[in-house]
């Protein structure tokens, strides 16, 4: 076996950085004399280049609903606090119990009623507010025409 | 744009107390790492996404066991490397994946969140390197993944899989070695600027 | 910290994919030229004049602006007929500045997680041809959505830099509800740091909630009250974040829900009543004796269009009340899709 040969048995542990000190200088000594060796190693740097240059590829996007609604369906103690088995179900009830009582319902289960002529009417208009709270929104959306949402900001403001 | 207080182990910080929002910004981050990682190891799309749902939410759960917040990417991918080892032994899932379909992948889309940019590559290429990272076996698969696209340390990549890290320096070598052959085209590319 | 770094860059990557394109197998690439044009117009400096118009309540309104942009920040001076006034995005608020009053409004920039996945599940983009805009070279690209429907934005984009140099937007009726034109450009232009900061000695104000995110239900322990979700959304729309809200004459604390389909933008304001809301009785009795500011300002416009959809030029709005609740609902949708939308939270 030639030492190119032994030397290339080696070469891709070089490239990512395996070796120790002393089977690296080895390893320089040889590359300094010998061209073939060395653009051996060229390619196998450019390879891990390509390699440093893919993208990841994103979950699909329902996952984050997901994994969302997971979370919130699992209140847990924060960290610190180590609880036996019966306390953490003690403390899972009560947090079941501050959701029903907040009446924070994420999917409510009532069927919609049509709205029901109220025999009140409010005083304030909440509409500009909303409006101008949307159009802050839509400033960082993508695409968003910024000069455009920005005119339109002024105009909800009455100039 | 400005993420003020945003950073890392900040976030992990507060999604260990219990912060739903910051686990949120959170999962924004990593999801694209963990997917990618899983999916290079388990053959269908569904169960990958089901595997990365399960990492998460696991995650969200034994946070507040994770005393180290710099040690999350690697704990995560623990969480996951477990997941899918879980899933293979019993036989639910198959580790060999069939280049084309790694090529074909029609739930690769790409990613969330706007940075800074960066050298880019052509679609082509891109599509290249997937497919010879898809013949490599399922081990070298891994810590490819691990180290090239989510740049995590030797001693990362080992911890995650609970191997020595010169086992992972011996898995990324034969990798470099087999996909210095299958990319030897791509080698000379003076579209790749690097 | 070795794994600081890597969490920071699963960010970093994350955005490369966008960049690449990364769908192995996926011609279309045209994606990939809006992606890269959007992160352009983050970092790229410029200098260049534009012309604009917007669809609004009252109609259309057209103005010009002096915009420059550098480093990841945008100021807009505006000219519209004698009235001058400027926009300034720091790259964490919204200001606006008033130069005849030498005084600044700050107004949060909400944190939108950007779901460019989303965007693409929801819409295909494709090259229509090519034009000159600012006496440069542009490919013309339209969005429209995948599940069938009108054209939803046009964009030119300069070939050299991608920057987009014309935007237009429709909504889904097909109406051009803004359009944005440069008329002018200069790449690379040095542009002074300061423009972008309120110059001192200025009065300043703040306005709008914090702009921060929250889910649900940290958002209905945030403001007090409870807070529902609608059973009912447009296909492709996903819930973004909640964000507390502030604003109006009497600052009401209100609760924000925040959807999008990666594109557009739905709103959903929700509020319990307030006690005085009660009061009133209908068709514009005004007790006498009461300020008009105390009962919440104009009394003639509040006789609204509850239940009905009005048009707002690009959005339309729904004002919709139930025994424990006013909720507003903004969005580019159609009146029956915001009306589902209204009653499914009752």
């Amino acid at each position: 076996m030639s030492s190119c040969d032994r030397i290339r048995e080696q070469l891709s542990l070089y490239a990512v950085g395996g070796l120790s000190r002393r089977a690296r200088s080895g390893i320089e000594r040889h590359l300094r004399s010998c061209p073939a060796c060395a653009s051996e190693l060229t390619a196998l740097a450019r390879t891990g280049d390509l390699l440093g240059a893919i993208a990841p590829r994103s979950a699909p996007a329902a996952l984050l609903e997901s994994v969302r609604r997971e979370i919130l369906a699992r209140p847990r103690p924060p960290a610190g606090t180590r609880l036996r088995r019966t306390w953490r179900l003690a403390l899972a009830t009560t947090a079941l119990a501050v959701l029903v009582a907040g009446g924070i319902f994420l999917r409510p289960h009532q069927p919609s009623a049509p709205p029901v002529a109220t025999a009140f009417e409010p005083t304030d208009d909440d509409t500009p507010a909303a409006m101008e709270a949307h159009l802050a929104a839509q400033w960082s959306t993508p695409l968003a025409d910024e000069a455009a949402v920005g005119l339109r900001m002024i105009d909800e403001e009455g100039g | 744009m400005n993420r003020e207080s945003r950073t890392p182990s900040d976030l992990v910080a507060r999604a260990r107390a219990g912060d739903v929002v910051a686990f949120d910004a959170l999962y924004l981050s990593c999801q694209a790492g963990i997917y990618s990682f899983i999916r290079s190891q388990v053959r269908e799309e569904e169960l990958a996404a089901d595997l990365t749902q399960q990492t998460f939410v696991r995650a969200w759960e034994s946070l507040p066991r994770l005393k180290e917040a710099g040690a999350f990417l690697g704990w995560l991918h623990r969480i996951a490397a477990n997941l899918v080892r879980d899933e293979v032994k019993s036989g639910r899932a198959r580790l060999e994946v069939i280049a084309s379909e790694m090529a074909d992948d029609p739930l690769a889309t790409p990613s969330t969140q706007p940075g800074p940019e960066e050298a880019a590559i052509s679609a082509g290429l891109q599509e290249a390197v997937w497919a010879a990272i898809a013949e490599l076996s399922a081990d070298q698969r891994g810590v490819v993944v691990m180290h090239h696209l989510e740049d995590m340390s030797v001693a990362e990549i080992a911890r995650a899989l609970g191997v020595r890290p010169g086992t992972v320096m011996s898995r990324l070598a034969r990798a470099r070695e087999a996909l210095r052959k299958r990319l030897s085209g791509y080698l000379e590319d003076s579209d790749v600027k690097l | 910290m070795m794994a600081t770094r890597a969490l920071l860059r699963c960010g970093l990557l994350a955005a490369l994919a966008v960049l690449f394109g990364a769908s192995p197998g996926f011609a279309d690439t045209t994606w990939q030229d809006v992606w890269n044009s959007e992160s352009t117009s983050k970092r790229i400096s410029l200098q260049g004049r534009a012309k604009t118009v917007a669809l609004t309540e009252k109609g259309e309104e057209h103005a010009t602006a002096l915009i420059r942009a550098a480093g990841g920040k945008l100021r807009l001076d505006y000219e519209k007929e004698d009235h001058h006034w400027s926009l300034v995005d720091d790259g964490s608020r919204l200001i606006r500045l008033h130069p005849s009053k030498r005084s600044a409004t700050f107004m949060p920039r909400m944190e939108m997680a950007v779901d460019r996945a989303l965007a693409e599940r929801n819409y295909r983009a494709r090259p229509v041809g090519r034009a000159t805009i600012a006496g440069r070279q542009t490919r013309v690209i339209e969005i429209a959505p995948r599940r069938g429907g009108l054209v939803a934005w046009r964009l030119w984009l300069d070939r050299a830099t991608g920057f987009a140099l014309k935007r237009e937007r429709y909504n889904v009726d097909g109406k051009l509800i803004s359009g944005t034109e440069f008329t002018s450009v200069q790449f690379k232009a040095a542009i002074p740091p300061d423009i972008f900061a309120v110059p001192s000695g200025w009065e300043t104000s703040e306005k709008g909630g914090s702009g921060e995110r929250y889910s649900l239900i940290d958002l209905a322990r945030h403001l007090g009250f409870p807070v529902v979700a609608p059973s009912y959304l447009p296909p492709g729309y996903v819930l973004q974040g909640g964000y507390a809200e502030q604003r109006g004459e009497h600052k009401r604390l209100t609760a924000a829900l925040r959807y999008t389909d990666g594109l557009r933008v739905l709103s959903i304001y929700q509020r319990p009543h307030q006690e005085h809301e009660g009061d009133r009785g209908r068709g514009g009795d005004r007790p006498e004796g009461d300020s008009d500011k105390e009962r919440g300002g104009d009394a003639d416009r509040h006789h609204l269009d509850a239940g009905k959809v009005a048009d707002h030029g690009g959005e339309k709005v729904l004002r919709h009340f139930s025994k424990a609740r006013v909720v507003v609902v903004v969005g580019d949708l159609t009146a029956d899709q915001l009306t589902r939308i209204a009653a499914s939270l009752d």
